[in-house]
């Protein structure tokens, strides 16, 4: 049916592998960027069957800032009082040659989740934290996906 | 007197036809003209001379002309030369080239002996002209 | 600039060899690195590369220009200076004249008695005298004694001034907000802007209500070297209402203190907790539901990250904030993924947490969960992870009902994930990626503990399930003049729904719950269109397959102008989850004439069956200026504002009608 398997095209995985490093953080919210992190390692180690590797036996480097981390409100119940944020969380992402240095991608992301307001702030908290490694896994596919996009 | 006039002037051609009557001689085919730093190429070169035979008084030359001076250059279709004022003028599209500068128009009237020379343009042609910026010590005359 | 040749044009020229000087008269016109000089007569020195000028002189520069009777001008250079000169920008449609003008390097100018002003003809509608004027291209003009004209009427003094020379940067300037609201009574809002170097910037803000008193606000911004950067911001005022002393502080600083650590400061203080009910006009804000501030650090290596926090929040919805959980501070380390042999790889991620409050259990929480993950390509084809780990958290408890001191709680957790990403070109410029998936988890029931002293950490329930799911993106390639190519995500979609064999799901993303009982949890649809690079219709929601039932839906729909000065003309959103929300917001914006624009805001309630604000602003622009009307309805507060603009010089907040 002309669908063939995302493989040998890319540069990610045309290559003896890619160093992940942890992002830069600007965005006032401490932790983010670990998340993140963790998210990149695991998407492009999946889709690059464990090529991901450390410094000096990477021929790629993915290095990038973590811009802004926000929740805005986007809902609202009958007394008018917040019923739901939407967390935002911007990143700059650089994928490099790490011998030439030489640019293969660059690229500005924004992804975004809703979460529901609780009582219990901490509970709260939980809900943010869930939407946030929702989005930072979001950020990571974004990344994997435009870091292949040579067609 | 301008110095320039009192250089000997020597002239080379294909064919050579004088008018005693008129006082003018004719130069045909690859004319070269020179006089002290100055040589002028052109397809026919018509010189006059006035009283004794001696002072030359107006040369005119025709087709492909071309005055080599120093490293200043001009061209043009016709060119008139005036001892007395020591001054050429150019016109047929003439063109000044000196160093890297280009420079176009109607008419170039060149002053020998002053290395000045003006270029004036028509209502079809503008003075247009390139000028190199700095102008390193090779391009002076 | 480039020492590239100047070209030059004229109805006669004279060439003086010895001064190597070239005199040019009549229509003359002189080219040299995108700089075009037209003058009734030059004189131009090669060798300095001066130029004289004389009448009827106009030098274009891309697309700003300078108009003048004289000019002397050094070409290499290009500084010089312009008799009774006009300078002209065509990006803010900013103009200043002087009669010296300077021009002291490629992009900078600078005049003794100058005028600017963004109106075009020789009568502006306003404009600023000064008696030193400095100006830079693309960015800023400062003024020094500058009086500000309306017409012929001198109006206001500034010992300084700063004015943005281009277009995007709007500043707030002299312009006074006038208005009436019921919380507020009559008003007048008087903001004086102030740049003392290009790295800082104050915003001063002297507030009169007549049914509040008179208040003082300020916003100082700052720039540093190496990155770093931060604000100040707040507002006072002595509430004759309320007899007392009111206002917030804000303080932000983002420290780059080497390039693997930041330190972060992010502190909101209110004197009282109706404050923002009062004083704020925008909904998020005086609805706001929390105050929170943190002073913080990020460590970062090559794969680890370190963070640690101070966070203190402050509940206003609640009668008092002595239930909220702080942390005071917490500790993150993440271990982002180590390859240890192969394609097996090691993460962890880990928090010691100390959580305080006035009621309620208080202590320490150490969380490690390690985790090894192996990653495969069988056939070539698919992506394959299979993964193990254990949650193991210890406690240290305090308070009434503690359970005694040091207890601890862990449990097991493996899965796997199988996906097969498939793409597809169609006619060399779209190209279809489409990745069917499955994911299987397995999480041990908790043991240990028994109860959750804290949040949904404590005890996340056992389950074991299978979720599948196709997620496509389709994505579209513009080829560039240049030769390379542009690519844009046209359509995002993904569809997801799990089984869950044993235990409870936990779903923190959701209001609606209706499912948790079901094994077979709701099918989700979550998607985003953007078939122009001006529109964008995103949305998602869940059916309940076992109901029949939807159990959340939300829709939003923006409309963007382009590069216009008010980026969104229009915004839908609607948000349902059953039995919880039902929530519609929507804005657009209007053009009338050429010159009046009518912008409408609404936020309705279905639960409430009427509209929770309403607001309706008319904007009347002008070529250099203009005003903005606007009313704001909202039950508790009925508000009127007239908001005056200068073209290149926005209202105080950039331009938010509402």
């Amino acid at each position: 049916c002309g669908y063939r398997a995302v493989l040998h095209d890319e540069p990610l995985f045309a290559n003896q592998g890619v160093d992940v490093v942890v992002f830069a953080n600007r965005s006032y919210q401490a932790g983010v960027e670990g998340v993140l992190a963790r998210s990149l390692v695991d998407e492009l180690a999946l889709r690059t069957g464990g090529r991901v590797v450390t410094g000096p036996s990477a021929t790629l480097e993915l290095t990038g800032t973590v811009l802004s981390y926000g929740s805005s409100a986007v809902s609202y119940n009958a007394q008018d009082q917040i019923r739901e944020y939407r967390l935002d969380i911007s990143v700059e992402a650089v994928l490099r040659d790490r011998v030439t240095q030489k640019v293969v991608w660059k690229g500005e992301l924004v992804e975004s989740q809703t979460y529901p307001v609780n009582l219990n702030l901490a509970l709260q908290r939980n809900s943010e934290e869930a939407a946030a490694a929702k989005v930072c896994r979001r950020l990571a596919e974004d990344i994997w996906q435009k870091a292949g996009d040579r067609f | 007197t301008p110095v320039a006039s009192r250089e000997p002037l020597t002239i080379k051609s294909d064919t050579l036809r004088a008018d005693n009557d008129k006082k003018t001689a004719t130069f045909e085919g690859k004319v070269v003209a020179r006089q002290g730093d100055l040589t002028l190429y052109a397809d026919r070169l018509v010189i006059s001379y006035s009283g004794d035979g001696k002072d030359l008084s107006r040369a005119e030359a025709f087709g492909n002309v071309r005055i080599l001076q120093g490293p200043r250059q001009a061209t043009g279709a016709h060119a008139v030369y005036d001892p007395k004022l020591a001054r050429i003028v150019l016109d047929g599209s003439p063109k000044v080239t000196q160093g890297g500068d280009v420079i176009t128009g109607k008419l170039i009237t060149y002053y020998v002996n002053e290395q000045r020379s003006e270029v004036t343009g028509g209502p079809g042609e503008r003075v247009n002209a390139v000028i190199h910026p700095g102008g390193g010590k090779d391009v002076k005359p | 600039a480039l020492d590239t040749g100047v070209s030059l044009e004229a109805d006669t020229l004279k060439i003086d060899v010895p001064t190597d000087s070239y005199q040019a008269s009549g229509r003359v016109r002189m080219e040299r690195a995108g700089v075009s000089l037209l003058a009734d007569s030059v004189i131009y020195h090669r060798l300095t590369g001066d130029a004289l000028a004389e009448g009827n002189i106009f030098l274009q520069k891309a697309s700003d220009t300078l108009k003048g009777d004289r000019i002397s001008l050094n070409l290499k250079t290009e500084t010089g200076e312009l008799l009774n000169g006009e300078l002209f920008v065509k990006s803010s449609n900013f103009r200043m004249r002087g009669e010296r003008v300077q021009k002291t390097g490629e992009e900078d100018y600078r005049v003794e008695r100058g005028s600017f002003t963004t109106c075009d003809g020789d009568l502006p509608s306003w404009h600023f005298e000064a008696r030193d004027l400095k100006v830079t291209l693309d960015d800023f003009a400062t003024a020094r004694d500058a009086v500000f004209y309306v017409g012929k009427v001198p109006v206001l003094y500034t010992p300084y001034l700063l004015f943005p020379v281009n277009k995007e940067r709007q500043s707030g300037l002299l312009i006074p907000r006038i208005g009436h609201s019921t919380k507020k009574g009559f008003y007048y809002v008087q903001p004086y802007y102030w740049a003392p170097t290009p790295s800082q910037e104050v915003t001063f803000d002297f507030d009169v209500e007549s049914s509040r008193g008179v208040g003082v606000g300020w916003d100082y911004r700052y720039l540093r070297r190496g990155g770093s950067e931060g604000s100040l911001q707040g507002f006072g005022l002595y509430d004759t209402d309320a007899e007392r002393f009111r206002g917030e502080l804000n303080q932000r600083h983002l420290e780059l203190l080497t390039p693997s650590i930041t330190l972060v400061s992010d502190i909101h203080l209110i004197t009282d907790r109706s404050y923002y009910r009062d004083f704020s006009e925008d909904t998020g804000d005086y609805n706001r539901q929390l105050l929170q501030s943190n002073i913080s650090f990020d460590k970062r290596w090559e794969r680890y990250a370190l963070s640690g926090e101070f966070r203190y929040v402050e509940d206003l919805v609640s009668a008092n904030n002595n239930a909220t959980l702080q942390n005071l501070p917490a500790l993150n380390f993440t271990a982002a993924g180590n390859r240890l042999a192969g394609p097996l790889y090691f993460a962890m991620d880990s928090s010691l947490i100390n959580f305080q409050r006035i009621e309620g259990i208080t202590g320490q929480r150490l969380t490690l969960s390690p985790r090894l993950t192996l990653y495969q390509k069988p056939a070539q084809l698919f992506d394959l992870s299979v993964y193990g780990g254990y949650r193991q958290q210890f406690y240290n408890l305090y308070g009434a009902d503690a359970p005694g001191a040091l207890q601890q709680a862990g449990q097991a957790e493996a899965g796997s994930t199988l996906s097969l990403p498939l793409a597809r070109v169609y006619d060399g410029r779209y190209r279809h990626l489409v990745i069917p998936g499955l994911e299987y988890s397995y999480l041990q029931e908790p043991h240990g503990l028994g109860f959750t002293p804290f949040d949904r950490l404590d005890q996340i329930p056992g389950h074991s399930s299978l979720v599948w799911s196709v997620s496509n993106l389709l994505t579209e390639k513009t080829v560039k003049e240049g030769g390379g190519s542009e690519y844009r995500d046209i359509l995002y979609l993904k569809l997801s729904q799990g089984y869950w064999f044993t235990g409870q799901r936990l779903n923190l993303l959701n209001l609606d719950q209706a499912d948790l009982g079901h094994r077979l949890n709701d099918l989700m649809i979550e998607g985003k269109y953007l078939p122009t690079r001006q529109l964008t219709v995103s949305g998602d929601g869940r059916y309940n397959a076992v109901d029949n039932d939807i159990s959340t839906a939300n829709l939003a729909v923006e409309l963007r102008d382009g590069e216009g000065s008010n980026p969104r003309l229009a915004a839908f959103g609607y948000r349902y989850s059953r039995s919880e929300l039902s929530y519609l917001e929507g804005r657009f914006t209007l053009p009338l004439t050429s010159q009046v624009s009518a912008s409408v805001l609404g936020r309705y309630s279905f639960d409430k069956g009427d509209f929770l604000e309403s607001r309706y602003s008319l904007e009347y622009k002008r070529q250099c200026w203009g005003i903005v009307g606007t009313y704001t309805n909202r039950p508790d507060n009925k508000a009127f504002t007239v908001n005056f603009t200068l073209s290149g010089v926005g209202g105080l907040v950039p331009i938010r009608a509402f």
